[in-house]
Parts: C-alpha cells; structure tokens; sequence
C-alpha cells in the first residue's frame, strides 16, 4: 500500500485522487487556526484509501478537520480512522464525509471517529456524514465520545502505575491505528 | 350534519356557518367566505369564528409576521412547489367542501379493501365525511378517564375551558420562531389535541385522537399539547396506520408535550398520507428530572416528510427516547430524525433510526444530539440503518454531536446496506420464494421499533410495507 | 412420493475466472449416507452451494439430476420444495426474525406443498389453510420435540435467527430447520467446525432420528476431518482433490486417511493435519 504523509500545519486544502491502494496519514497539531480540509476522490475501480488522523489536543490547540472521500468508481473501498485525545480545554471539530455515487456499485466504506476525553473544559462537535446513491454497496460509520474507562485505569493502577501513567498508557493504546 | 351553534345562521347556499354572537353589530354585514392565501385578515377570520380570547388572537398576528419573515429552510428536500397563496387556511371541518366517494382514486380504495377497514371508518379517512360517529362506541372509556381527572379534548374547546394551562405552556416550548413551519402553524391552528394527566395518574390505555366525540383531527394545522403533571403516565396514539386520502398539499402541524418530574408520556404516530403531501411537522417535549418522553414514529406516506421530534432534557436524570421506521417508496422523501438536548446531569438518550427506501425513494436521517456543559455523566446512543432495495433509490446520514461536557459518553453508529445476495439465498433454500424472503428480512430490519407499537398499529404497519413492497421488488 | 436420488454428472463451475469444479459426477440413491472429504480449497463447500443454488457459483457446465429431473436452472426456493437442504457451514443471521415464527412459516410452506395438490380448495390458498390447521400453539409442541432431539434448550426458539448465536449453536440451528423441514436430500457442509463432542453428538441424533424416520433420506456430509464419520457412517466415501472427485471406497478410505493424512492422495500431508476447517 502506498503511503502519503499529509501535513495540515503548513497547507489548508488537499485534493487527491489515488491511482493505486493509498494510505493517507494526516499530521495536524491544531496549533494554526483555520479549517483544514481533505478530499479523497476514488475515480479507479478497485482501489482502496485508508484516511488516519491521531491526533491530541487541550488548552490553545483547536482541531478543525473536514474529511471527504468520495467513491465514484465501483469496488472501491475507504476506511476513514480518527482518533482524538482531549485534554483540558482541549476543542475538536471534525466533519466526516463519505458520498457514493450512482457509478460506485459494489463499494464498501466505514468510517470511525473516536475520542477520548481526558481533561476538562473540552468541547468537540462530530458530524460523520454518509451520502449514498446506489444500493449497492455496504458503507458503515460510528462516532463515539468517551472517557478513559475507569475499570482499566485502576487495574492498571493496582500493578503499581500511577494514575498519570495508567491514563498515558491507555491514551497510547486508544491511539494505535487499528490494522495499519 | 348540524353543529351545535351558537349564534344565528344564515344560509349561503353551500357554505354554512356560525356569526359568534358578539364580534358585529349587524350579521348582514359580516360575509365569511372562505378563501385562499394567507393575511392579516384570515388570521383576523379565523379567530373570530373560533371566538377566542384576546391573547390567542394576538399570538396568531404576532406568529404571521413571524412567518413572513422566516425564510425557508436552505437545506433538505425540496419545498419549491409549495405555493402558501394557493391553500385554504380556514374552512371549518363540517363546512369542508365534502369529497364524493367517486373521486377518491382507485388504489386508495383497494388499500381500505386489503386492510379490511369497515366502509364507515373509510369514507371518514377519505374525507368524504367529515366526521366519525364515535360518541357511541368511546363514550365508557371517556367517562373512565373523566373520572380520573383526565382531560382529553380537542385544542379548540381546551382553550376555552382551560386557559391556564394554554397560558403556561401554550407557544412555550415551541415558540412561533423556530421554524417557518412552526410560524404557520401558530398562526393558523385548528384542532388537534389536549390532554392533561393529573399528578400520579396512570392511564392504562392508550388515548387515540379518534376516541373523542367530533373528532377534528384530519386538519392540516393541528395545534397539540399534552402535559403530564408529576409521577403520571400516559400513551398517546396520533393519527391511524390506514392511508388518509388528502387533496390538501400542505400539512403544518406542532406538537408540544409537557412531562413533569418523574412522569413519562408516549407518544406514537403511524403517518401515512398518502397523495401530494407535504408533512412538515414540529415536535418537542420538555422532560423534567426524572421525567421520560418516548417518541415512537412510523413514516409511510406523503410526497414530503420533515419531522424531527425532540426532547428537552431539562432536569437531572431526564430521558428521552426517539424510535423511528421510515419509508420511502416511488418520488416519496423521508426526511426525518430526532433532536436530543441535555441540559440537566445524568440525562440519557436513546435514538433508534430504521429506514427502507425502494423504487426511486429517498430517506434521510437528520440527527442532534447537543450536551451542554455542565450536563455531567450525560449519556447517549444513537443506532440508524438504512436499507437500500434498489438500484434506483439513496439514502444519507447527517448526524451531528456537539459535546461541551467533558464526562459525557455519546456514541453513534450508522449503516447503509442493500438485502445481500447472501442472506437472500439462505432462506429461499429454506423454501421462501424471492419475495417472501426480501419481506421477512425487512420485516427483521424494522422488528426492534414495530415491537414497540401497540399490536393492531403493528399488525397493520407490517402490512402496509408488505402492501408497497408487493410486485415492487424481485 | 418416488425418490430417484441425485445424480450429478461433468460439473464445472467456475468463479472469477478461476476453476474450482472440473468435471465432478457422483450419485447418491436414496437412503445413501456419502462423505465427501479433501483439503482445503478442494471444492467441497463449493459443490455444497451449488447443489442448493447459490447465485454466487454458476455452472458452467455439466448436469444435476436429482429425482429424474434436471435442477441446474432451479432457483433456491424451488430446489427446497423438492426436498434439498443444505445446512450451511456459515450460516446466516437474519436481525429481527424469530425462530420459531420463522420455522413455522418453512414448515406450513412445506406441509401445504406436500399436501397441497391433492387438497387444492379454489379461492382458499394453500398457506391459509393449513396456516390454520397449525395453529402456533400446536406448532410449539412439535418445535420442542425436535428440539429435544439435538438437545437445543426452549428459549433459542424466542430469539431471533442465528443473531448472537455461537458457531455451534449456529450448527445446532441448521439442523433443526433440517428436522422441521424433513427433506430428502441433506447436505451437510462441515457441519462438524467448531463443535464439541457433545454438540456433535446431537448433530448426530438429528441427523439418525431423521434417518430412522425417513429410511429413504439420502445425505451428503462434507467434511475435513472424520471425527463426525464416528458418529453418522458412511455408505460411501469421496475424496475431492482439485475440483474432481479422485477417489471414492468406503470405510476403509477413512481408516488410510486417520494414518497418512491426505499425502496418500498425491496431496500435501499438511492439507489434512493442519488448521481448523472453516
């Protein structure tokens, strides 16, 4: 699978139209005010995109992220992963788009969105979007806001971690990417 | 049929109607003609023949100018063809230019056929006549819920009798400016519903708005209210699963409901117009701490539906809950979803969102789930599918979170799918030909709202998909 | 009614391109318990799907008889009426579809087929009828008694098909529907995957309960491993290689295969010690 870094904190706007299977990797700190926006536009029958962005955020850093992937050849497949951490103050805004059209026939495409709520203060607004115009296809998306499960911060305390610790280890789990 | 009048009646050959007694010094002078287009003077018109009190008047000019000023709304299904200049907004029900059963298109009439309805019940779902004779056979139940302090009326009446109640919470928790639709409405009301459970009360069964003696329910602008004091209960069932026949294009109707601490009140729609309707409806309710709302929705027919009933969690411990089918069949869109916001700690809410779209049909799931700050351990789920038959029909998802309490757990999940080749195979080996098997499946797909309807909605609910499903898939 | 057996002659099926069955024949008469068994990727589950008429796997050439006429242009439905089963090696869920609602359904489907022709009332159909005559309640009473043949506890007949359902519990399913249905023609797909002895066990009581009842019942058990050959055997048994069948003897071949493995058939010894089918 091909790779392509995608650095939001230099540019705004991003374009792409993968050729073979891509996985795009998003590098984002928030630190630059500014929606950042990337499209994904599947033209080739068979190829696959994979969208990941991690990213963590608290006080004076504000994620602003519009994600499109939209599948316009059949049997094309998108997976879309974001995964956010949220310290105090921490704000996320992200937009999730994924749109199949009429010609994508047999295309499959999912979508997560996660976040993990850390501190306090924060503030994040979801809006995964799906936007279907064939029936044949399987196209998924799930959003979940949460906090760290207080079941695994004390196991992980009770073998001796300190709360801070137990929590960084279960922040670095939540960050993994999933089969990437 | 003769109305129990008032004042004198005068003869305008088809037209009749009542000079209230007080409004002009001379009847000869005052000609009520029903007419078309929406102004002052309507507005003017409809509350004087109503003979309502001062204020009810003012709020309906005061939500005309409201109107006029909105625009409409720049997202969703296309409202184009709504022409506000060519509708009736006044005609009283028993003066309503009443339909023959001639006209009443074909497949109308073999949809009663099928369903088994009983020709009197039809020719009043038809509109043919304007009212169903139901004194005779509710008459025990009203008594029944009389004497548990239960009020159960249609607006119209309930303001007269009981206008404290329309003073307190009438306009309030769906004000004239929130949508252009709801400004209509509050400017043109007629009819609908009014209950009022008193504190601790559990109504058994579930009230119907067909229940009541001169039921003025088939209006375009039905105005419901529905408060639940402390502790009480009750199920409210709007409208029936049988296809009521409209020639009218625009339905605007707004449902408030009131559910005070610890009380919970369902309430339950099957919608099924049919014809070139635009349903565009505005439903909230505000739920104190400890109080539950459940919304339970079935969307069948209309050209147009836009419906997103919503919940108010505005004490600790609130709940609201919102389970709906959609379905969208040949040049039908479902527009619908549900709005939950958690105002209070410990608020929960449950949103469960099944929809089918075939033969060209659109649906749409519009969603908000907002927990505010300070709305500590707030919790919510949110589940919509959608299932697409054909090749020829779509569907979205637009749900939006908007999380500003840091120890709330919001979760959401959302799929779109066609009946897979598959699963198909598996039971047509079992013997099911190709149609049964795609029935069953999405008999299957709706299963988890259908069981939470009352048995004969659900018997008829299966049958009225089973019915436009027929011939239309495999 | 006659039974004349399945008969299945020069079956090619192919799938995106690629050859899975090259030129298969077999028959099995009535009343035959047959094994077929081989490596992974032989073409078993495939020839499983193919008699049942899966829209997935085409013929591409060759014949399926089976009671004297040919099938191979039969949709699924079609092929269940005349008394095929195929209990799948992945069966299916189906959200909000209760079993015992469901099973009810097939079985009223089935009696009023059976008995349909001869009772043929003008203006009353068939499905109404004897809808009637099985009341869910009578229903109910019958459903426990099978169920009580593989051992299947009550409450899986309120839950809905296959939702949530474990591998073996999933297994058990199929079998049921296959004592309900009572067909004449079971195929059996690596029914044994995932189960334990006493989930097999039950496996077996149904699938010899159904045999003691209809003696004329003819079965088809696809396997990789002969731990269920233990408990149902065999009249025949195949080896499927590379989309032909390439052996075919009784016991016996069962007996060579538990001490060489598949390697005896010109096949890789790994192919028969290796992974869990399925």
């Amino acid at each position: 699978m091909k790779k392509v870094n995608i650095n939001f904190n230099s540019a705004d706007a991003l374009t792409l139209s993968p050729k073979e299977d891509t996985l795009y990797n998003i590098r984002y700190d928030g630190s630059k005010p500014g929606q950042k926006s990337l499209v994904v536009s599947l033209t080739i029958p068979n190829v696959s995109c994979t969208v990941y962005f991690g990213y963590k955020a608290s006080l004076g850093t504000i994620i602003d992220l519009v994600t499109t992937v939209v599948h316009k050849a059949p049997y094309t497949t998108s997976d879309t992963e974001i995964e956010g951490v949220l310290y105090d103050g921490g704000i996320s805004n992200y937009q999730g788009k994924v749109i199949v059209e009429k010609t994508a026939r047999g295309s499959v495409s999912r979508l997560e969105d996660r976040v993990l709520v850390v501190g306090e203060g924060t503030h994040n607004h979801a809006e995964p979007v799906m936007q279907i115009e064939t029936n044949d296809v399987t196209a998924s998306h799930a959003s979940t806001t949460g906090r760290v499960d207080e079941n695994q911060l004390y196991y992980l305390q009770s073998r001796g971690l300190s709360r801070d610790e137990s929590q960084d280890l279960l922040v670095d789990a939540f960050l993994t990417p999933l089969g990437v | 049929m003769l109305t129990r009048t008032r004042g004198k009646k005068a003869d305008l050959g088809t037209y009749k109607f009542v000079i209230p007694r007080h409004s002009f010094s001379s009847p000869e002078n005052y000609v009520y003609k029903p007419k078309k287009g929406l102004n002052e003077d309507t507005v003017l018109t409809i509350s004087e023949v109503k003979n309502e009190p001062e204020w009810m008047r003012d709020f309906r000019l005061k939500s005309l100018q409201i109107f006029e000023q909105k625009k409409m709304p720049d997202w969703g299904p296309d409202l184009s063809r709504i022409n506000f200049d060519n509708i009736y907004y006044y005609i009283k029900p028993t003066e309503k230019v009443e339909k023959r059963w001639e006209d009443i298109p074909a497949d109308i009439k073999n949809t009663f056929e099928r369903l088994g309805i009983p020709r009197a019940e039809r020719e009043y779902l038809a509109g043919v006549k304007a009212q169903y004779e139901s004194e005779v056979v509710y008459g025990s139940l009203l008594k029944e819920l009389s004497n548990q302090g239960v009020v159960f009326l249609d607006t119209d009446s309930a303001l007269k009798k009981y206008p404290k109640f329309f003073h307190e919470w009438f306009g309030k928790i769906i004000p004239p400016s929130d949508n252009k639709f709801s400004a209509l409405n509050s400017a043109v009301w007629s009819g609908g519903t009014f209950v009022y459970v008193p504190k601790g009360v559990q109504v058994k069964r579930p009230l119907q708005a067909y229940f009541r003696i001169n039921a003025k329910n088939m209006g375009q602008f039905e105005r419901t209210l529905i408060i639940a004091d402390e502790g009480s209960f009750v199920s409210y069932l709007e409208g029936c699963t049988a296809p009521l026949y409209s020639s009218d294009s625009l339905h605007a109707a707004v449902v408030e409901v009131v559910v005070k601490k610890n009380a919970r009140v369902r309430y339950t729609t099957i919608q099924n117009w049919s014809g070139d309707v635009y349903n565009l409806v505005t439903k909230r309710a505000r739920v104190d701490a400890g109080g539950v709302m459940e919304w339970v929705d079935g969307n069948i027919g209309s050209k147009v539906n836009m419906k997103y009933p919503s919940c108010y969690l505005v004490g600790e411990g609130a709940r609201g809950e919102m389970l709906s089918i959609a379905y969208a069949d040949v040049d039908q869109h479902q527009d619908t979803g549900a709005k939950m916001i958690h105002l209070a700690p410990n608020t929960s809410s449950k949103i469960i969102s099944k929809s089918i779209a075939l033969n060209g049909g659109r649906t749409s799931y519009r969603g908000l789930v907002q927990i505010s700050e300070s709305a500590k351990n707030a919790k919510s789920k949110v589940k919509c599918d959608a299932l697409i038959l054909d090749d020829a029909s779509a569907s979205d998802t637009f749900p939006v979170m908007r999380i500003d309490e840091s120890s709330a757990t919001v979760e959401h999940e959302a799929t779109v799918s066609k009946i897979g080749e598959e699963r198909l195979f598996y039971l047509m080996s079992r013997g099911l030909t190709e149609d049964e098997a795609m029935s069953l499946i999405v008999n299957g797909f709706i299963e988890p709202v259908v069981k939470e309807l009352p048995l004969e909605y659900a018997v008829e609910l299966n049958r009225l998909i089973e019915l436009g499903m027929e011939g239309s898939v495999g | 009614m006659q039974n004349k057996g399945l008969l299945i002659k020069g079956l090619v099926v192919q799938v995106q391109q690629k050859n899975i069955l090259k030129g298969l024949d077999l028959k099995v008469d009535p009343g035959e318990i047959h094994a077929i068994m081989g490596p992974n990727g032989s073409g078993k589950s495939t020839l499983a799907q193919v008699i049942a008429g899966s829209p997935s796997y085409p013929i591409d050439a060759g014949e399926i008889v089976f009671d004297g006429k040919s099938i191979v242009d039969l949709e699924p439905d079609a092929r269940a009426k005349m008394g095929i089963f195929l209990s799948f090696q992945y069966p299916l869920e189906i959200p909000g579809v209760n079993v015992a609602s469901f099973l009810r359904m097939v079985y009223i489907k089935r009696e009023a087929q059976n008995g349909g022709d001869q009772r043929r009332e003008p203006g009353v159909s068939p499905n109404k009828r004897f809808g009637e005559s099985v009341s869910p309640i009578k229903f109910r009473k019958l459903l426990e008694e099978k169920m009580k043949v593989i051992d299947m506890r009550n409450e899986f007949s309120e839950r809905y098909l296959n939702e949530g359902f474990s591998g073996g519990e999933k297994k058990r399913m199929e079998i049921l529907q296959m004592l309900v249905l009572e067909p004449r023609l079971i195929i059996l797909d690596e029914v044994d995957s995932g189960l334990d002895v006493d989930a097999l066990k039950s496996v077996a009581n149904g699938v010899n309960w159904l045999r003691r009842k209809n003696p004329k019942t003819a079965f088809i058990i696809i396997t990789h491993y002969a731990r269920i050959l233990n408990y149902i055997k065999p009249d025949r048994v195949h080896i499927l290689q590379d989309g032909k069948i390439v052996k075919s003897g009784g016991l016996e071949i069962v007996q060579k295969l538990e001490e060489t493995g598949y390697k005896e058939f010109g096949m890789e010894e790994s192919h028969y010690v290796n992974t869990n089918s399925g």
